[in-house]
């Protein structure tokens, strides 16, 4: 079997398997879908965006088509919707960052590293990018970096062609270039072709 | 090192919490498991579906607020004396029982004399829940349950603390949000018998958001109810109103305008004298001949609910201020 094919068959058995013992579905996920959210907003608001995915999830599972190759980019949708809700929260965190060095999500974790990096004239520069940048491109960009999906799986997620995806994560990709001082087209991730 | 990888190092992933995880597992536990399949209780999906709602509703406070002002908020609906029936309603409905409206309208007055509402933001409220299961089939040695629930006072979405289940088989599921202790001695599966969890008590009642805006007299209190009805559709004005029974926060005020408003709903009938599981007497309030809410004939409050072969009674609550305390 290959490994979507795989996949498939395993997430459709366990939204079966969510019909009778919800949690399970969340445990299989829930770790994933919480350290994506706590990127994106702290732990705290984390805790709760976890606990909301799942249970929108367990409410909506009959109209969770098991044809996908996997649950991840429903999660991650569901996720993502939630996550909107803090816009200003999020955007406002970055700012801060951008303008004292000072990472209110790394601090609030307590994860010196990560404070360090996020302190660092590019890490500024970078949050700085990510504040100016539209939802829709902000949210492209880091389920691509942050969360590991795939064009294919940002369209489902997002419920976007796989056009779109591209063209938004371009774009981003470009005002975060730009805000770095680099500007040579040539200096591409060639991770952006997955 | 280019603009990505840089990205992917801004913000290295937080170290997780076991709580949160517990947490998210519990709250799945005691809000998605409760849809009682198995057991059926047809009057609960009405305030389920209400309950389900209330996560949009507590995001768009802003919109029902809207609605509420647009519609002319409290006073706007004086003209509409009480038990008359609310404009936009099927004519062919019932009136309300003039036994259920003495019956409530005497349990409102007793509601305003209470004391006041105990507890304050950072406090837990606690619930002592009983449940019992009397379907056939259902083994007598695991059709009991009893649940405990720290809700934070005040809080939106009756936002849980901690829980715990003591199933009569003796398996615990225990989860402490704040400290991440987490006992489960199941299996992971629900004991014989009672295969789902209970509803989610919090999940009856409407989020502290919109009860705190809740008017004080009764016809203020049914056009509140008929705008939030809006803006929750399907919900019609009497979930609400019984939805505004179960939030422990509203004041003696606030409670009895919704118990007397509540009283003058259509579908209702008046058993005096109900008992509720653990014995205590109570207004037995029937709703569409399918379901009994039992409540405190003195002060409005909820004691139960008896549906299709299952029923619970509230057998303690109070304010505490830790999760690790009760009343």
């Amino acid at each position: 079997m290959d490994t979507v094919a795989g996949a498939r068959q395993s997430d459709a058995a366990d939204i079966e398997l969510s019909l009778q013992h919800p949690d399970h579905f969340a445990d299989r996920y829930a770790s994933q879908i919480h350290r994506y959210a706590a990127r994106r907003l702290g732990p705290a608001a984390a805790d709760d965006i976890v606990a909301d995915v799942f249970l929108i999830a367990f409410r909506r599972r009959d109209r969770y088509n098991t044809e996908r190759a996997s649950a991840r980019p429903w999660l991650y949708g569901i996720a993502t919707n939630l996550i909107s809700r803090h816009r200003r929260s999020e955007v406002r965190t970055f700012r801060a960052l951008a303008r004292t060095g000072v990472d209110p999500i790394a601090e609030s974790h307590a994860d010196r590293v990560a404070a360090e990096a996020s302190a660092a004239a590019a890490g500024r520069q970078l949050a700085a990018a990510l504040a100016k940048l539209s939802d829709g491109d902000r949210h492209v960009l880091l389920l691509f970096a942050w969360a590991d999906l795939r064009y294919e799986e940002i369209a489902a997620a997002l419920d976007i062609p796989v056009g779109t995806v591209r063209s938004r994560l371009h774009r981003a990709q470009a005002t975060v270039r730009t805000a770095l001082g680099n500007t040579n087209p040539l200096d591409t991730d060639e991770e952006m072709n997955r | 090192m280019n603009d990505l990888a840089m990205l992917r190092n801004l913000r290295a992933d937080p170290p997780q919490s076991p709580q949160a995880l517990a947490y998210a597992r519990a709250r799945l536990l005691v809000r998605a498991t409760p849809r009682r399949r198995h057991y059926r209780l047809p009057v609960r999906v009405g305030w389920q579906t209400a309950a389900a709602a209330t996560v949009a509703v507590v995001l768009g406070v802003g919109v029902i607020v809207a609605t509420y002002e647009r519609a002319g908020g409290p006073g706007d609906g004086a003209s509409t004396p009480p038990g008359a029936q609310p404009s936009g309603q099927a004519s062919e409905r019932p009136g309300p029982d003039p036994a259920v409206q003495a019956a409530l309208a005497r349990a409102a007055d007793g509601a305003r004399a209470a004391p006041a509402v105990p507890g304050s933001k950072g406090q837990f409220w606690y619930f002592k829940v009983v449940y019992r299961i009397s379907l056939q089939g259902v083994d007598e040695d695991a059709d009991e349950l009893s649940a405990e629930y720290w809700y934070k006072v005040r809080a939106g979405l009756g936002e849980l603390g901690r829980i715990r289940f003591e199933y009569e088989t003796g398996d615990v599921i225990d989860v402490v949000r704040e400290t991440g202790d987490y006992v489960v001695t199941e299996d992971g599966t629900r004991p014989l018998g009672f295969r789902d969890d209970p509803t989610d008590p919090g999940s009856r009642w409407i989020p502290w958001e919109i009860a705190e805006m809740a008017p004080t007299t009764v016809p203020e209190m049914r056009d509140f109810a008929r705008n939030l009805d809006r803006a929750w559709s399907p919900g019609p004005e009497r979930e609400v109103l019984s939805a505004l029974l179960f939030q422990p926060d509203l004041t003696p005020q606030q409670r009895g305008a919704a118990c007397e408003a509540f009283g003058q709903m259509p579908g209702l009938r008046l058993e005096p004298e109900a008992v509720d599981m653990t014995g205590r007497h109570g207004l037995g309030i029937v709703i569409d001949e399918r379901a009994t809410l039992i409540l405190d004939s003195d002060t409005c409050a909820v004691l139960g609910m008896e549906a299709d072969g299952a029923t619970d009674a509230t057998v303690e609550s109070g304010v505490v201020d830790n999760t690790d305390e009760r009343p």
